[in-house]
């Protein structure tokens, strides 16, 4: 074989490494065209998203969502989490996935409304499910003890808890899976809006009514976050459902204000005024509530 | 398997490793001097971070509730230098850049009157020496609340 050939084998593999490495790598102009095309964003004729080579999409913590509901005036019932007992029937990825993201959000609820026997409970579960998941790190015997360290402090615990869900996102994105991730998240964000709707039906609030009204935001993002994932056969499922539900919350009728910005000098906190506001009727939470309900029964009995 | 096809092999095995080994870095550097500027705020959970170039930006979409108070962080390693962001309401106005003048900030603390979806775009400095080789490293953005 002459020099030349091997080298030109050599620039053909680092050739090869190089595509390789871009297919590795964050979203193609086609994911981007996707994500756009299923968020309201794009919807509302905002600036192109897709002059970013990268575009995140956040959502609230299943925590916030939790002090939000309590604030509005929710109360704890345990009848509404997902029961200890099916935690024996997750066995895929996919089930273990979901449902880390289900009782992650049972436990922030158990948290912030101070049931701290229940925490322990759900927190062994989330520890279970990660470590299947191989991610135990993040909920392993070192958190249980510190929670339990922490049992009488809600702010501790909410620490701690948040603190181990940034860990296992971490270790998933590190390892190359982030269709793990976004299935955590779509577990706990399913899960909140189920209980949020249980509060509602068993109690008209308007505050509380708003505020599932203001999930038809986090909804869009999370569909985003989603449609990154989609090549991966259960996150196109659990994609499917959610997009079904944005046709009830697209229902929901939506100002948008014109955003202000002022400062406070002395904290130099900024407050935005404007914004979004909602108008929605008993009907549209049912409607929600009844697709909620549904979603949350598949997303709790996929094994 | 003939010499041509485990030279492929070996050289995308490589190229995954490495892969990996930039979100170990990007993990690392944004526990270590990203998420201790968070405190007291309480993380949501998400790492977002991910390796840019000089000139590139990338975007965060979320939904920010009424009643909460929030503190955004934005860092770029060293090499990538000041990372410049602003921030914009759902129609694209533009509420908040974290540089004035001279002066850049890494975290904004703020809260919002009504549940809103903001759009925060960071971007990476263009690069000053057009001689260098183009520098690449880890952009680390997190949102915190308090309640």
């Amino acid at each position: 074989m002459s020099r030349n050939s091997i080298g030109m084998r050599l620039i053909l593999g680092a050739f090869v490494c190089v595509l390789a490495s871009c297919g590795n790598s964050e979203s193609n102009s086609e994911e981007k065209e996707n994500a756009s095309t299923d968020t309201a964003a794009s919807k509302k004729g905002k600036r192109d998203a897709s002059n970013a080579q990268k575009v995140f999409y956040a959502l609230p913590s299943p925590i916030e969502t939790a002090d939000l509901l309590k604030k509005a005036g929710a109360t704890y019932n345990k009848d509404y989490l997902n029961s200890l007992d099916n935690a024996t029937k997750y066995n895929t990825s996919a089930g273990r996935a979901l449902n880390l993201g289900v009782y992650g959000t049972d436990l922030s609820f158990t948290t912030i409304f101070d049931a701290s026997s229940e925490s322990l409970l759900y927190l062994k579960k989330v520890n279970n499910l990660a470590s299947a998941l191989g991610i135990s790190d993040a909920f392993g015997e070192t958190t249980m003890d510190r929670m339990q360290a922490n049992s009488n402090n809600r702010d501790s615990l909410l620490s701690i808890i948040s603190d181990s869900y940034w860990t296992a996102d971490a270790y998933l994105q590190e390892n190359q899976r982030p269709a793990t991730s976004a299935l955590i998240v779509a577990g706990g964000w399913v899960e909140g809006l189920y209980i949020a709707t249980r509060v509602a039906l068993s109690k008209d609030n308007p505050e509380i009514n708003n505020r599932i009204a203001e999930q038809k935001l986090s909804l869009d993002n999370l569909i985003g976050l989603m449609t990154e994932q989609k090549k991966d056969q259960d996150v196109s499922a659990m994609l499917s459902d959610l997009i079904d539900l944005r046709d009830s919350f697209t229902k929901i009728k939506t100002n948008e204000g014109k955003s202000t910005s002022k400062t406070d000098p002395n904290t130099h906190e900024t407050t935005i005024g404007g914004g979004s506001s909602f108008t929605v009727s008993k009907d549209q939470i049912s409607e929600i509530a009844k697709k909620a309900e549904a979603l949350r029964t598949k997303t709790i009995n996929k094994s | 398997m003939s010499l041509k096809r485990l030279l492929l092999v070996f050289l995308m095995g490589s190229s995954l490793g490495m892969a990996g080994d930039l979100s170990a870095q990007c993990k690392s550097f944004t526990k270590k001097s990203c998420l201790p500027k968070l405190t007291p705020y309480m993380t949501n959970g998400q790492l977002n971070t991910t390796t840019m170039s000089p000139g590139q930006s990338a975007d965060m979409v979320m939904t920010f509730n009424s009643g909460q108070s929030y503190r955004l962080v934005v860092m770029g390693e060293g090499v990538l230098g000041q990372m410049e962001f602003q921030v914009s309401d759902a129609t694209g106005n533009v509420i908040y850049k974290n540089k004035s003048g001279d002066v850049i900030t890494d975290t904004w603390d703020f809260n919002v009157e009504q549940t809103t979806q903001l759009t925060v775009t960071v971007r990476v400095p263009d690069q000053v020496d057009k001689t260098q080789l183009n520098t690449e490293g880890c952009v680390s953005v997190l949102v915190g609340f308090k309640k």
